[in-house]
């Protein structure tokens, strides 16, 4: 059972965390999934796959009306992301979900019909929840082709989606990180073969570094917070990525 | 042939309906439990103040310790409802997944291998099987949905004692007739709750 709790809290202005499923088969990899709250509306971030939807559904529902939720927000396109689609779908057929437009005719193999997409263009899009502006920031090649983050400004929290993963141990999976240099060596193996790109991530680095965050949120593994969050930033800076076939090489 | 089969049963069952009517139920759920909770502190309440009254007013005393015993034994079968309600969505997530995998099978529209036509045939048992099982969950959530409601029917039938209690309060009675009032209020919102669970179950 997935446990959900709330990481952000100012007044009707919310951010949930759903994690952490001791329960889940072996097979399938851990996940976060996020909601963003705002005047009883909510905006769930990468929904997760169809195998936890039972799981993410139920822990959402106990804090949160699962009705009130216009839309979700897809990092990009991924089954760990978004296969749970079409049940998202079955139980409201109204939900919207943003993506990159490079993916709005891959997803649906998923679920859902062309006007289920609201397609973000590469420069990035802001979105609307109730009132409160959400970024979504280009995050491409980290390490999806057409891939996105979402800020908010207000919050100042930064959802990065697998940007910042990392793959824990049972023992290592607190919520937040709470031993940087022990924390990253979970993180860093992912990284290397994850992202391919160190343009890309040499851009990426530049642009959140000059953003004003308090957590960045991944999509797998531990939230970074306060000063950890210029750790991270600086520690992927640094890192040679798209290098983990080297590895695979010495495998083979 | 098979084929056939498989379409006849693609019939739009309203599985999404069943997804909101178990958020309804939840919904409803955490006001029973809120309402459990009230109750719980007002027994408590009810406690302190009778001890105040002239020589103690013991049977205002176990009643409200009965109201108290009541509330937590509310408590716990409103989470009994929320296991049930998790149950329940499994096995409708279960219903739904495997109703699209059939769908999709059943688009074949000439089927000439045996081995397609099985398999068409073990998905449509399977969705049978989903069928059933979200049925058996839905009586078991009606089942505790009536537990629930038998606990209420005492709770009323105690904020009826206490107010007769109150009554032997002496300088204390208008104080405990108000916790009587407030019980009584509290349970008569929680029957109307627990029974518009018990339609959407029906």
């Amino acid at each position: 059972m997935k446990r959900f709790e709330y990481i952000y809290e100012n007044g009707e202005h919310k951010w949930g965390m759903i994690a952490r499923d001791p329960s889940r088969p072996e097979a399938l990899i851990d996940t976060n999934e996020y909601l963003v709250q705002n005047a009883g509306h909510g905006l769930l971030l990468d929904p997760g796959g169809m195998e936890i939807f039972p799981e993410v559904f139920v822990a959402l529902s106990q804090v949160f009306d699962p009705r009130r939720i216009d839309a979700l927000f897809a990092s990009h396109q991924d089954p760990d992301i978004i296969s749970s689609l079409a049940l998202w779908l079955e139980f409201n057929p109204e939900i919207r979900c943003h993506l990159s437009k490079l993916w709005t005719s891959f997803v649906p193999h998923f679920g859902g019909k062309s006007d289920t997409f609201i397609p973000m263009p590469d420069e990035g899009s802001t979105i609307n929840l109730a009132g409160l502006t959400l970024k979504a920031i280009p995050a491409h090649y980290l390490h999806s082709s057409g891939n996105f983050h979402l800020y908010d400004a207000e919050a100042r929290i930064l959802f990065t989606g697998d940007v910042g993963a990392a793959i824990l141990p049972h023992d290592e999976d607190s919520l937040f990180v709470q031993d940087f240099r022990q924390h990253i060596r979970h993180a860093e193996g992912f990284h290397r073969r994850w992202m391919g790109s160190n343009a890309a991530k040499r851009e990426w680095c530049e642009r959140v570094s000059q953003m004003e965050i308090d957590m960045l949120c991944p999509q797998h593994g531990s939230i970074y917070q306060g000063e950890d969050v210029a750790r991270f930033v600086d520690w992927f800076d640094r890192l040679e990525v798209g290098t983990g076939i080297t590895g695979f090489r010495q495998m083979v | 042939m098979m084929t056939s089969i498989g379409r006849n049963e693609l019939c739009e069952q309203p599985a999404g309906q069943a997804l909101i009517q178990l958020v309804v139920v939840n919904e409803f759920a955490k006001q029973v439990s809120e309402n459990a909770i009230q109750v719980n502190l007002m027994a408590i309440n009810a406690m302190l103040a009778s001890r105040q009254a002239v020589r103690g007013n013991s049977g205002f005393q176990v009643v409200s310790q009965e109201l108290r015993s009541l509330s937590g034994r509310l408590d716990t079968v409103m989470h009994d409802l929320e296991d049930k309600v998790t149950d329940s969505v499994h096995a409708v997530s279960n219903f739904i997944r495997h109703r699209h995998r059939l769908a999709i099978l059943g688009r074949i529209s000439v089927s000439r291998h045996e081995r397609m036509d099985r398999l068409i045939l073990l998905k449509l048992e399977e969705s049978h099987c989903d069928q059933t099982e979200i049925d058996v969950k839905r009586s078991e959530l009606r089942l505790v949905a009536h537990r629930a409601m038998r606990l209420c029917v005492t709770g009323t039938a105690l904020a009826v004692n206490a107010r007769i209690e109150a009554l032997q309060a002496g300088c204390m009675a208008g104080k405990l007739d108000q916790v009587a009032d407030r019980v009584a209020t509290a349970m008569t919102e929680t029957r109307h709750v627990l029974k518009q669970i018990e339609k959407l179950l029906e």
